[in-house]
């Protein structure tokens, strides 16, 4: 029993971290849906414990607790890949200008 | 003349600068101490979730006999964040820690208020199945980094 729209909680999901995280989301992003739809769909379970009161407040309090921290987690290390991927392509520009003095010259001066 | 050398002193020091600037770093290269660790705390995390998940509804499945597994995590926890700490931008690393150890202090609330019900552990351990992915995810990229350097 879903009590939410899962997929919609996972593609809003995606769009605020599309927000915040600005150009470096591109190169995370099919990792990204995947792990948000995860996560709405784990967060969906977590609504249901409680609503069928296998859970009572105090545990879906922290329930909710530990589903924040693994959000961030996630967030953490999308952000990292977007900032190893923009690393890799600022790396692969000044290659590019080295091999290109190089070659001018006609020895590796660089 | 003088403009001459000029010119030879601004190609000197464009070589100078561009050699000292060939590749830019923006995080932390790849750490197989860190590594190691959060594969070791990850089979921990996953040992503690089979063992808890037979013995619920049994006496076996109460916090007392599970103090070990939280101590240790404590300890490997703060271990590990001594490690990234020690590494320079790796704020990211760092901030993962954190919220790591935050979900194995949560986890130790919720055990110590006991487990009904085997339901209750499949949100906490799909938590940290995710978070787990994602950490590999990233030290696998960090990983790629180092090797194409």
């Amino acid at each position: 029993m879903a009590v939410f729209d899962i997929q919609k909680v996972g593609k809003d999901m995606i769009t605020a971290s599309k927000t915040s995280l600005g150009d470096k989301f591109t190169e995370a992003k099919p990792f990204a849906e995947l792990s948000f739809k995860q996560l709405a769909q784990n967060l969906a379970l977590i609504t249901e414990l409680r609503i069928t009161n296998v859970i009572d407040d105090q545990k879906a309090k922290l329930h909710l607790d530990l589903y924040k921290s693994t959000v961030k987690i996630n967030l953490l290390a999308i952000e990292g890949l977007g900032i190893i991927a923009v690393e890799e392509a600022i790396n692969s520009a000044l290659a590019v200008v080295k091999d290109s003095v190089n070659s001018t010259i006609g020895f590796a001066i660089i | 003349m003088n403009n001459h050398l000029r010119n030879i002193q601004f190609i000197f020091i464009f070589i100078f600068v561009f050699q000292n600037c060939t590749s830019l770093k923006l995080i932390s290269d790849y750490d197989d101490i860190t590594d190691n660790a959060v594969m070791s705390m990850q089979e921990k995390v996953s040992r503690y979730f089979i063992k808890l998940n037979r013995e619920i509804g049994t006496p076996k499945a109460n916090y007392e006999n599970y103090i070990n597994f939280f101590d240790e995590a404590k300890v490997d926890l703060n271990n590990l964040k001594i490690r990234t700490d020690a590494i320079e931008k790796n704020d990211i690393t760092q901030k993962i820690v954190k919220e790591l150890s935050n979900m194995i202090e949560t986890t130790e609330k919720l055990h110590q208020l006991g487990f009904n019900s085997n339901l209750e552990i499949i949100p906490i351990q799909n938590n940290f199945n995710i978070a787990f992915t994602s950490i590999v995810k990233l030290q696998m990229a960090l990983k790629r980094g180092v090797k194409n350097k």
